[in-house]
């Protein structure tokens, strides 16, 4: 089966994420993933897309951010451009915070929820930066490997 | 966005939204803030049954409520399902927020 593609472009708004996570949703209907799945994809890609547009161009519209969807044999990867800030490519590496403790409410953070979220529902996350250009990859394998 | 009613003590607030997201979540929490303005003292339940969907911004809200109302404030969720309890799940959130199958057992 040849690849899929499928581009999106929206400008760098909050409310965007929604548009990117239906048509997430709607895709992974067309894939061979169950139900908690596709809902972690489109998780993970509304995660991503916040992230980029809160990160890399500090929550401002009128930036444009990309998306572009792939859809292999065994897996669908999604990349996210942007040309904002640069993400520390260490973040990516930063271990996961102790869970949060009832007792203790400075626990109860969502701060790196993001990464978390993609770390546990993404088979492969990437990042890197190349003249100017981020880029952002996930990677959610179709079939058990 | 919400509906708001009594029970004895409790304050029911229902969610009506399906997707707890950016787009919803700046709005959401004011409202919710106010509520707890106007009676600090009251228990809180949300009622989340009509969610499909929360990203972390929608999580960012219940945590920002949690914290106001502090380790002594009474809040309960009711009716997180699916897609919105796999966030709780997966940023382990789950552990600290009192969760209920449905608004009697919340009540009770």
């Amino acid at each position: 089966m040849s690849n899929k593609n499928i581009t999106l472009t929206i400008d760098s708004r909050l409310d965007n994420s929604r548009l990117v996570g239906l048509a997430v949703r709607g895709l992974c209907q067309l894939l061979p993933l169950d139900t908690e799945q596709a809902g972690q994809t489109e998780l993970a890609v509304v995660e991503a897309v916040n992230q980029t547009i809160t990160r890399a161009y500090a929550s401002e519209p009128g930036n444009e951010l990309s998306l572009d969807f792939s859809v292999a044999e065994d897996h669908l990867e999604i990349q996210i451009y942007d040309t904002g800030t640069t993400l520390d490519p260490g973040e990516l590496e930063t271990p996961d915070t102790a869970p949060p403790r009832l007792d203790d409410p400075d626990s109860w953070t969502g701060s790196n929820s993001w990464l978390a979220i993609l770390r546990q529902t993404m088979d492969q996350v990437d990042y890197y930066s190349v003249g100017g250009l981020n880029t952002l990859v996930l990677r959610k394998y179709l079939v058990s490997t | 966005m919400i509906e708001t009613h009594s029970h004895g003590d409790a304050l029911v607030v229902r969610i009506h939204e399906k997707r707890l997201d950016a787009s919803v979540s700046p709005t959401l929490k004011v409202k919710l803030w106010e509520l707890v303005a106007q009676d600090a003292n009251q228990a809180l339940i949300l009622d989340l049954s009509e969610a499909q969907f929360m990203d972390s911004s929608g999580l960012g809200v219940m945590i920002s409520l949690l914290k106001l109302l502090g380790t002594e404030g009474d809040l309960k969720l009711v009716g997180v399902h699916g897609p919105v309890a796999q966030t709780f799940k997966l940023t382990r959130m789950d552990r600290v927020f009192p969760m209920y199958p449905d608004l009697a057992s919340a009540l009770a």
